[in-house]
């Protein structure tokens, strides 16, 4: 490589990763304990609770959403989810179908319509964690910036690439200069962790990019994909006229290797103002990421049928999975706490790589200028 | 000339080995899952194993 490509190179390494460094480093922090949410949550929430009736009869969705809006009066119907291993739907209500930041969330025994209590212990340190890592409380703007930060990281990672020959030279990979200043074996640690972890390194980040510009990618999915169903759909409260149960009913007979994950109502950010979005997913483990929404009118109950996703929505369904490591069972799980502890380490040696060159600059310039 | 490019494809070498299976456990944990999770994991770990492995050897 020339000396002017490699200064070049060299000069976009540099700044693209000091100035995402700061928010890498708690991004990092923060994803740790998040990657163990489940687990954690588990450990603190032992499941003790039962269906009222095991062997009884399953309330339809209908009456469960009632249930739900009796004890929220003055709140409209967001989201209706299903556990997979208990009778328990879960009803999320807000004031306004598209204000996602003052949502209320419960469950309900879907033998009995009676209340699950919410197995929360600990939730607010993770709801704390996850909300610092997805915007920094800032909302849209703090997601957009994050998903800058995100894109600076991946420019510092590819960048990386063709500085990490010149500066190996003739050394064996992996081989650390311990004998020589601690700034060097540093250098050396910082290479080979970044160069082994491009792969996992890239991936998160892209993915979070991609997680990060969630909404903005959810309003053009809503604006573009879904513009004809607006388009002379009329309103469509819910429970105005189609029956929830039946919409569901026929959504899962619609696709029939499908199953059911949840549903959008009228107003949200995954359907249309007048339209039950059910939301369905495959059975394969790939296809299990990718959802795909049966539209209904929810005044008529008309079925607009299947939509499939198109490649930007597929694109962030796969995106998560593939940035939070929940996808591989508790050993990628481990696997992806020990990168980003080793991501921590290239950050940090980084950052200790820089400040001590400064350092030693800045020690030299005296002595030169008394010279 | 050909000396640089062997040199080259030397220093690459090792990097672009554990890429490539760390590339190919991320995605096959994507497409399968029983035990392949485990054998998966192993392969996105690899960049792991790789620093323990060169810190090991003299």
């Amino acid at each position: 490589m020339r000396p002017v490509a490699l200064r070049r190179w060299l000069w976009v390494h540099r700044w693209s990763s000091l100035v995402c460094t700061a928010f890498l480093l708690m991004l990092c922090l923060t994803g740790l304990p998040l990657i163990f949410h489940d687990e954690i949550d588990a450990a603190l929430n032992p499941d003790a609770w039962r269906p009222a009736n095991p062997d009884g009869a399953l309330l339809d969705l209908d009456m469960i959403l009632r249930i739900a809006l009796e004890r929220r009066p003055g709140d409209v119907p967001v989201f209706m989810s299903f556990d997979v291993d208990r009778p328990v739907v879960n009803v999320t209500t807000g004031a306004s179908p598209a204000d996602a930041g003052a949502l209320h969330f419960a469950s309900f025994d879907r033998t009995s319509g009676a209340l699950v209590p919410p197995a929360d212990v600990g939730e607010g340190v993770m709801h704390f964690l996850l909300q610092l890592h997805t915007d920094m409380f800032l909302g849209l703007p703090g997601m957009l910036f994050l998903a800058t930060m995100g894109f600076l990281f991946a420019v510092a990672i590819v960048s990386g690439i063709p500085i990490y020959g010149p500066f190996i030279g003739t050394r064996d990979f992996g081989a650390i200069r311990s004998a020589n200043s601690a700034r060097t074996a540093w250098l050396d640690r910082h290479n080979f962790l970044g160069a082994v972890a491009v792969a996992w390194t890239l991936v998160v980040g892209l993915t979070g990019v991609v997680n990060a510009l969630e909404r903005p990618v959810i309003g053009y999915w809503r604006e573009t994909a879904l513009a004809d169903l607006v388009e002379g759909a009329g309103g469509g409260a819910p429970g105005a006229g189609a029956s929830l149960d039946a919409a569901v009913t026929a959504a899962v007979a619609a696709a029939p290797d499908m199953a059911l994950q949840f549903v959008a109502f009228p107003g949200s950010a995954y359907s249309t103002e007048a339209h039950y979005a059910i939301f369905l997913h495959g059975r394969t483990p790939l296809t299990e990421h990718v959802i795909a929404p049966v539209l209904i009118h929810a005044a008529s109950g008309r079925v607009e049928g299947l939509r499939d996703m198109p490649w930007y929505m597929k694109a962030l369904a796969l995106s998560r999975p593939l940035h939070f490591g929940d996808y591989g069972g508790l050993p990628l799980k481990i696997v992806w706490a020990l990168l980003n502890l080793a991501t921590i380490v290239i950050l940090g040696s980084g950052l200790y790589i820089w400040v001590a060159k400064r350092g030693r600059r800045v020690d030299r310039e005296p002595r030169a200028k008394a010279t | 000339m050909k000396g640089r490019r062997t040199s080259r494809r030397t220093v690459y070498r090792g990097p672009i080995q554990v890429f490539l299976v760390s590339l190919a456990g991320l995605v096959a944990a994507l497409l399968f899952d029983g035990g392949v999770d485990v054998v998966a994991a192993l392969m996105v770990g690899a960049p792991l194993l790789a620093a323990v492995a060169m810190r090991r050897t003299p």
